[in-house]
Formats: C-alpha cells, structure tokens, sequence
C-alpha cells in the first residue's frame, strides 16, 4: 500500500514523532507504514488521514499486489 | 477498552532481573554440581513412591493423596516457577508505547516461536531415547519462552535500528522518495 504521509508530512511541517504523538503510535511504527514495510490497520490509516485532514484514500493507495 | 492480557511496562525490569538470577543459578549447579535445597510444601495431589512427611487428608487410591505437605527440592519445584515468572514478566510486559506494530511484532515472534519450540519437541521424540529423552523434555518447556523472547528483542531491536534520531523537523526536508531513513540533514545511530 503505497502512501502520502511524508509529503503530507511536508506540508504540516511536522515530523515522524508528531505525527507518532498525534496517532498515539510509537515512531518506529509511523517510520515503518511511511517506509511502506508495515500495512497500518484501518484505526491507524483513519486516524493518519484525519491529522492531515484529508480523506483516507488521498493519504494511503492501493497497490496491485495488495489484491493478491 | 482493548484488553491486552499483557504485564504492565515495569514489569519487564523486575522479570530481567529474576530471569538473570535464574541463569547464574543454572550455572552456579553446573559449575558446583546440583545444589540441594530439600523444603516441604502443601501438595494438591501426590503419590507413588513421593516422599512425604504426613499423609494427605484424602487418600483417594493406592497411596495417593489429595492436600497434603510434599517433601522436595528447591531446583525440582520452586526454581522452574521463578524462572518462568521471569521469563513471562520480559516477554509479555507492556513496551512504552504498545501500540499495533508491536503487537504484530509480538504476535509473529509467538507463531514462529510455537512452530520451533514444537518442531524441537518432535525432533527429540523421534530421535533422542532413555533418560535423556525425560531430561530434553524438561527442559523443553523453557525453550518456547526463551526463543520467543530472543526473537521478540531482535525484532524489536531491529525495527527501533531503522528509526534515525532526528533533530526537530529537520527530516522533512528529506526529498519524497528517499526511503532510506529520515536522514539528510539529522544524526543517525
């Protein structure tokens, strides 16, 4: 599942551990779903787009693979 | 709330130290020879040819009994609890932030756990013969706690060695697509 989170990062100008404070997830785990190694469950992906204020699928994009 | 079965954070120390007097303990037998300890404890059930110092206060077959005092030894009975007290207290206490990825983390070192601690006990039931065979399988029950915990640090060490530590917000201005690590202008461990 591909993601948006570190431009969207960018954009709020905040980093790794904000975003971490802000989902109530540790860094190490916003660093894995942002380095695409950890699929996020639907809790942590609603709670990532609702930092950014965006919807869900303008945050996170399904990727071929993930229908296999 | 989510119910997470799990020992609150500070347990973890409190388990590390039982556990690291436990191993001195192991070793200290090894290096010494078995040191006994005899004591009496209550008993739920005993029998056979145990020894006793009374007899129980049912006695419900051939010399088998239900609550009573058990003569034993500290390596035989009291040892194995203290130890695997320790060793659940490092495995299963709370990390700072529990949260999903750990959980997950968690879980797969259990399943892989599981699979290697019984592949080992298939192994020496269909290769190992007399009394060594009682022996492997005694000490075969610490082996799903210890390749857990191994694995489960490893894991978790593995997953907190990718994570730079960044000044604040510096990794932002990372380029989108570097996807190693954070680090341009931040310090990396």
């Amino acid at each position: 599942m591909k993601n948006r989170i570190r431009i969207e990062r960018a954009i709020l100008n905040i980093s790794q551990q904000q975003l971490a404070e802000k989902v109530k997830v540790s860094r190490q785990t916003i660093n894995a779903i942002e380095l695409e190694k950890y699929v996020p469950s639907a809790l942590v992906v609603m709670k990532i787009a609702c930092v950014f204020g965006k919807s869900v699928n303008e945050v996170f994009e399904l990727e071929e693979k993930d229908w296999q | 709330m989510k119910k997470t079965y799990l020992f609150p954070t500070g347990f973890e120390k409190v388990g590390w130290i039982i556990t690291i007097l436990s191993v001195v303990w192991i070793i200290l037998n090894g290096i010494l020879g078995t040191i006994e300890i005899s004591m009496v404890l209550p008993a739920l059930i005993y029998g056979g040819n145990f020894s006793a110092p009374s007899e129980g206060l049912i006695k419900i077959g051939e010399d088998v009994y239900l609550l009573g005092l058990a003569k034993t030894d500290f390596n035989a009975t009291l040892f194995p609890v203290i130890f695997i007290t320790g060793m659940l207290f490092v495995g299963f206490a709370k990390q700072k932030i529990e949260d999903e990825m750990i959980s997950h983390l968690r879980q797969r070192s259990l399943v892989w756990s599981i699979i290697v601690s019984y592949s080992f006990y298939a192994l020496i039931t269909l290769l190992v013969y007399g009394h060594y065979f009682l022996y492997a399988y005694v000490y075969g029950i610490y082996l799903f706690l210890i390749f857990f915990i191994i694995k489960f640090k490893i894991d978790l060490f593995r997953l907190k060695r990718e994570v730079c530590k960044c000044k604040d917000n510096e990794e932002i201005n990372d380029e989108y697509g570097d996807t190693d690590c954070c680090c341009k202008n931040c310090d990396c461990v």
